[in-house]
């Protein structure tokens, strides 16, 4: 029995009530949730605006460069289908089907995702489980603020499409109401589909609900590039090909489906018919309602179920088993001293047990690699050595940035993710600085491997002259080392130890800096490059190697190893001079 | 009187592991109930159970009469749950988060307001209540999370070990406000591993082993139990090993 009393000077909570009740009436809870919300973004943006200026400097910037590429590339794109004035009227509403196809894939992908991590995996749904707040509320909250979430970057890209259709197709005032109209009441109908998906794969597959979606993605990409390869065939006659290309076509405008509604419901806003626009545009918002009455209800209702289900699921070890990685990490990382080649396995067995980390470079290089590979069949005239050095310079262009990306959300986080490990790398007897040299080492074997994959496929498909495809060759190394370098440096010069999250470590300040200054280095490097494609284009001949194709080589390889060896050391000091 | 809190026969699987076997038990009003048991033996699975976390694939929860699944709203209602990792809003003051605590629970602003402050002076939070709790240490951490569960004056308070991660005054303040719960009538239903501050607050004290209750009742009634007059620590020691070998002779080497 107990040996403590309450003393009696103590104050004692005075007894009100016994419990409370709880916010019954309807959408009490769904405010109370939002008031939070509010709070929680005010919150977040006033610490952002005060202690990390530079970030969001960063971000708008970035934002309004690449909403300025997409307004451009758009506006290009209409101009050239719009000179062929019969093939334009046909084509244009194509373009709306196909990227509005795209977008559903894309938000439904995203969507279930999100929704995945924020109904099951956040530490906050636990907690609102546990209150008596009716589970329903929570899931309203919660499925507006993943449609929010997926969504904000796709809206963004979606107001330059507006920008672009009005300057070069024409329309009235009414185009501007009915395109916003349209995209936004469009985005739940794939957001359902995506809340949905990641209640359904929960329930059915509790152990591994992510792998399931993302190799579901997988495949759903394979099928959609060999569905395109077949679109883009060339190998009949020009009417046999175009007949051809429209009956295919027809699969994806069925006038069942979603994006076909929002595909013709802006061609008629373009052409000033504001009813027949309002027409699918009603026909968007009730079938938008309907998807996200029918998903709200049905997750709320079998919730507890799915999150028991997602609870039990923590058992199952993810990825291939350890003799497989330890096979490949011997095979890929031979070169390396012994405990520098343990270190460097460690990060491949993450790697691999992190399905975010290997299905997206997977997916990225993946489309990469089958675009590359039918690029003959996407352009006809390849023989004109001009159009093979651009069509090659933007392969490099895609590939490089690619990396960038790539680099700065995945490798960047390695020397932060040692934290928690730290004590245990002080002890191991291996000077410091070459643990950073195995990290690094570690991320430029993987980089080139998908790098200079992705490149050759290039080089030999576009059967480019020995010169020029070395050139090239060469160049993505270069940037390899460049992006490895200045992402493991700086991730060493600036860890984030007090965060655990890689999205977290990668998207906080010293992550953006990381990213910007990748992104630099590739844009300088594809200058270099671009003026050199530029004199070789001019000349007209690859296969000879010219001054410019030398100095430009040399001024791509010195730049990237310069600042990789200046990130590096800058890393290795400050990492050296850390308290376990 | 109704229970505080009774579960009957609950049983929880993981795939082909039993976590909770066929458990049985009743807690009345104003009692401070200690549940021990060695790592994994189903405390965390029970507790997820109780307080709606976890659906029990057999058996049923009940919280002051109220059934978990069918009556969850008013059940957990009269509930207040602090996990052994204190869930806090990173980008809310301790001060915002309580008052979205109060509003949760549907409390008048004013008696919010009285309870808030008796409570940041009690768990002396004043300090820090209105800094971003992404700052605050475990210890405040635990602090804030123990004032938002006493918010609303729950008729039964669950928490998974509340002591980790405090100083000693904070040990003793909370050890106080629990005891001071349970002389108002109120129930309390705590997992420990800390078996002296079990042996100090707890009425009645539950062992579970391999998902099945192996003990329960006053630490005289234990004493008698395991045929021991010593330690709640020799107690435990004792009645575990006992599953444990019981455990070791069934499991298949």
């Amino acid at each position: 029995m107990s040996n403590i009393t309450s003393h009696p000077e103590r104050p004692r909570i005075p007894i009100e009530q016994s419990g409370a009740a709880p916010p019954s009436g309807p959408g009490n809870g769904i405010l109370l949730l939002l008031n939070l919300r509010h709070a929680l973004i005010r919150n977040h943006l006033h610490e952002l605006f005060r202690r990390r200026p530079l970030n969001v400097i960063g971000t708008i910037s970035t934002l309004l460069l690449i909403w300025g590429g997409l307004y451009f590339l758009l506006i290009f794109t209409f101009e050239e289908v719009q000179q062929n004035v019969l093939e334009g009227i046909v084509a244009i509403p194509l373009i709306f089907t196909f990227f509005f196809l795209a977008l559903t894939g894309m938000l439904a992908f995203s969507n279930a995702i999100i929704s995945y991590g924020s109904l099951f995996h956040r530490p906050e749904s636990a907690y609102l489980l546990a209150s008596p707040l009716h589970p329903r509320d929570m899931i309203i909250v919660k499925y507006l603020e993943t449609l929010l979430l997926s969504s904000w970057s796709l809206v963004l890209l979606g107001l330059p499409l507006m920008m672009a259709i009005a300057n070069k197709l024409g329309g009235n005032w009414t185009f501007y109401p009915m395109f916003l109209g349209l995209f936004l009441c469009f985005i739940p109908i794939p957001g359902a589909l995506g809340m949905f998906l990641a209640w359904a794969v929960t329930m059915v597959f509790p152990k591994t609900p992510r792998r399931v979606l993302m190799v579901a993605t997988l495949a759903l990409l394979l099928v959609s590039g060999l569905w395109g390869w077949r679109l883009a065939d060339p190998s009949n006659t020009s009417s046999e090909w175009l007949k051809n290309f429209y009956d295919r076509a027809s699969l994806v405008q069925n006038a069942m489906l979603p994006h076909t509604w929002v595909a013709k419901g802006i061609s008629h806003a373009v052409s000033g018919r504001a009813g027949a626009a309002g027409f699918y545009l009603l026909v968007i918002l009730a079938n938008a309602l309907l998807a996200s009455f029918l998903v709200v209800s049905v997750v709320a209702r079998w919730f507890t179920s799915a999150f028991t289900r997602a609870q039990c699921s923590g058992t199952r070890r993810s990825g291939p088993p350890g003799r497989v990685i330890n096979w490949i990490a011997e095979l890929l990382f031979a070169y390396l001293p012994y405990r520098q080649r343990m270190l460097a396995t460690n990060d491949l067995k993450t790697f691999f047990r992190d399905p975010l980390q290997w299905t997206q470079m997977a997916i990225l290089f993946g489309l990469l690699a089958l675009y590359v590979s039918n690029v003959q069949r996407l352009w006809t005239d390849l023989l004109h050595p001009g159009l093979q050095v651009l069509v090659a310079f933007l392969n490099l262009t895609a590939v490089s940035l690619i990396l960038a990306t790539f680099t700065s959300r995945f490798v960047f986080p390695l020397v932060s993710l040692e934290s928690q490990q730290l004590w245990l790398l002080g002890l191991l007897p291996l000077p410091r600085g070459r643990i950073i040299m195995a990290k690094f080492l570690y991320a430029l074997t993987i980089t080139l491997l998908a790098g200079v994959t992705v490149i050759s496929v290039s080089i030999y498909r576009l059967q480019l002259p020995f010169s020029l495809a070395a050139a090239h060759l060469i160049c993505v190394i270069a940037i390899c080392i460049g992006l490895c370098g200045v992402s493991i440096g700086m991730g060493a010069r600036m860890p984030v130890f007090h965060e655990r999250n890689p999205a977290r470590i990668a998207g906080g300040f010293s992550g953006t800096v990381s990213l910007m200054c990748s992104v630099v280095l590739v844009v300088i490097s594809l200058v270099v490059v671009a003026f050199m494609s530029l004199r070789v284009a001019q000349i007209g001949d690859g296969a000879t190697v010219t001054q410019a194709m030398m100095w430009g080589v040399a001024g791509v390889v010195l730049l990237n190893v310069i600042v990789s060896v200046l990130a590096l050391t800058a890393g290795i000091r400050h990492f050296r001079r850390l308290q376990c | 009187m109704t229970p505080a809190i009774e579960l009957h026969e609950v049983t929880k699987r993981f795939g082909d592991f039993t976590a909770v076997d066929r458990l049985r038990l009743t807690i009345p009003p104003g009692e401070l109930f200690a549940f021990l048991g060695p790592n994994g033996a189903g405390k965390t699975t029970t507790i997820k159970m109780l307080v709606g976390l976890l659906l029990p694939d057999g058996g049923s929860v009940r919280v002051c009469g109220h059934a978990m699944g069918r009556d969850g709203q008013l059940a957990k209602s009269q509930l207040a749950y602090v996990p052994d990792q204190p869930f806090l809003y990173d980008k809310l003051t301790g001060h915002e988060f309580l008052d979205f605590v109060g509003r949760m629970y549907g409390l008048s602003r004013a008696s919010q307001e009285q309870r808030t402050k008796q409570l940041v002076e009690m768990l002396e939070m004043g300090s820090f209540l209105h800094q971003l709790t992404e700052s605050y240490s475990h210890g405040m951490k635990q602090r804030t999370v123990l004032a938002a569960a006493l918010l609303h004056d729950p008729a039964v308070l669950v928490t998974d070990e509340p002591m980790v991660g405090l100083d000693p005054r904070t040990v003793r303040k909370v050890k106080d406000i629990l005891r001071d719960m349970v002389h108002d009538g109120k129930t309390v239903f705590m997992s420990t591993h800390t078996l002296e501050v079990a042996e100090a607050v707890a009425d009645r004290i539950g062992i579970i082993n391999h998902g099945r209750l192996i003990a329960v009742g006053t630490l005289e009634e234990l004493r008698h139990q395991a045929s021991r007059s010593e330690t709640l620590e020799d107690i435990f020691l004792s009645l575990t090993a006992e599953g444990q070998a019981e455990a070791s002779e069934t499991v298949p080497q």
